[in-house]
């Protein structure tokens, strides 16, 4: 069976027809903790920073991330799972990836805006860092 | 006391707003049945989405947002995925426990849907929702259609004979006048295979709040009687005092709400759709 590393918790990667083939319907529950794959470097690309984002958006939506990244183009999210996404992200990171003001719904309602919010913030946090001297 | 009893939720909420601007912009004890809650028309809700996208930027001081955003404070409905089966239930609360880490911070006090799911009992948390659906799951492998033979001791929520009572207000730490919480009660009644809502408003604002709410209600009550295996029953919701918010705020002229109220009317020819089918 392969998982997928989310947060502090793995999921089921199989496709959803070959999920729902099986004897429950319901895909396969998550395994046990296991230690996070990301800690969220303060010089994180964009495109780490997403990937992360679509493994979190597959735990929320209990799919495969294939079936998340196959739609191709930006997607489109709610702003809870949007929510569940940056709790995520601030668990594995320890950092405080969006205050009040930024919880706007076009800042969460889809994985490019939100890929940006986090992207800056962590940009942000990098330059906190570099003035307080500490590496 | 303004009654009315209505097909579906978006004719209930029209018609309890038209009733209110009947009555100067405010009524006390307003009562409204919803026969059909999991049922709206989704035009109407357009309308009203769209009055609040033209009055949201002139009143950023108040909490001014769409129908979902505040049906997603009673259910976030997002996060529940009745294909996960007996699983369902276990993804919506620990999915909601971390988004409300976040959402905490824009909803200082709380949601109702946390309330529901960590009620701040003496002994710590309470998940009362959860406590409701596995009585009422346990009366429906019983066979009790009417749900009048619970045995299971609740903590914090009241078990009486035929329901299941879900309190949101929490005496001693909501002590503020206006605001959050202004649902402060639930009521869950069995009878007759179906599971019936009914929900208590201290004060009802009915064009930022009203739908919204409605939807919420609706969709919590969707969830309970499906994971219950139970019909969806009745919605009732009782608002101790409403208000249609006539000078409320820019955009809120009772010229603006009453030609939202004509609007809502006019879309309502159209034809209906499933409330669960739109977020």
């Amino acid at each position: 069976m392969e998982y997928a590393v989310v947060g502090n918790s793995v999921m089921d990667t199989r496709r959803t027809s070959e999920i729902m083939a099986t004897t429950d319907h319901a895909g396969a529950p998550p395994e046990p903790v296991v230690e996070a794959s990301w800690t969220a470097p303060l010089d994180a690309q964009t495109s780490e920073v997403r990937a992360h984002l679509i493994l979190a958006l597959a735990r929320v939506r209990w799919l495969p991330v294939e079936a998340i990244q196959g739609k191709g183009g930006d997607l489109r999210i709610d702003s809870q799972e949007a929510e569940v996404a940056i709790s995520m992200l601030e668990i594995e990171s320890g950092l405080e990836l969006a205050k009040v003001e930024d919880l706007r719904r076009d800042e969460l309602a889809t994985i490019g805006s939100l890929t940006r919010l986090i992207h800056g913030k962590l940009i942000l946090a990098a330059g906190n860092v570099r003035k307080e001297g500490i590496k | 006391v303004i009654a009315l009893s209505a097909t579906n939720l978006s004719i209930a909420w029209l018609e309890a707003l038209e009733r209110l601007l009947g009555n100067e912009g405010e009524a006390v004890n307003l009562v409204v049945a919803i026969q059909s809650p999991g049922e709206e028309n989704p035009r109407v809700r357009s309308r009203l989405d769209d009055f609040i996208a033209r009055v949201e930027p002139l009143n950023r001081e108040r909490k001014v947002e769409t129908v979902v955003t505040v049906a997603n404070t009673i259910f976030p409905e997002a996060l529940y995925l009745p294909r996960l089966q007996e699983r369902a239930r276990g993804h919506l609360y620990e999915m909601h426990g971390l988004a409300y880490r976040v959402s905490k911070r824009r909803n200082p006090y709380g949601t109702y849907f946390s309330r529901l799911v960590d009620w701040p009992g003496p002994q710590g948390g309470v998940n009362q929702l959860e406590q409701a659906v596995v009585r009422l799951a346990g009366a429906h492998e019983r066979g009790q259609r009417n749900g009048n033979a619970y045995e299971t001791q609740l903590s914090d929520t009241i078990a009486y004979e035929k329901g299941l009572s879900l309190p949101i207000y929490k005496a001693g730490v909501d002590n503020r006048v206006m605001g959050f919480p202004c649902l402060s009660h639930v009521s869950l009644t069995l009878n007759d295979g179906k599971v019936h809502l009914t929900a208590l408003y201290r004060n009802h604002e009915w064009i930022r709040r009203a739908y919204g709410n409605y939807l919420g209600l609706s969709r919590l009550l969707s969830f309970v009687a499906n994971e219950s295996g139970w019909l969806v029953g009745e919605l009732v919701c009782v608002s101790s005092h409403a208000i249609a918010e006539i000078s409320q705020g820019a955009g809120f002229g009772k010229a603006d709400i009453e030609m939202l109220a004509k609007e809502c009317r006019a879309a309502l020819t159209k034809p209906h759709a499933s409330a669960g089918s739109r977020r």
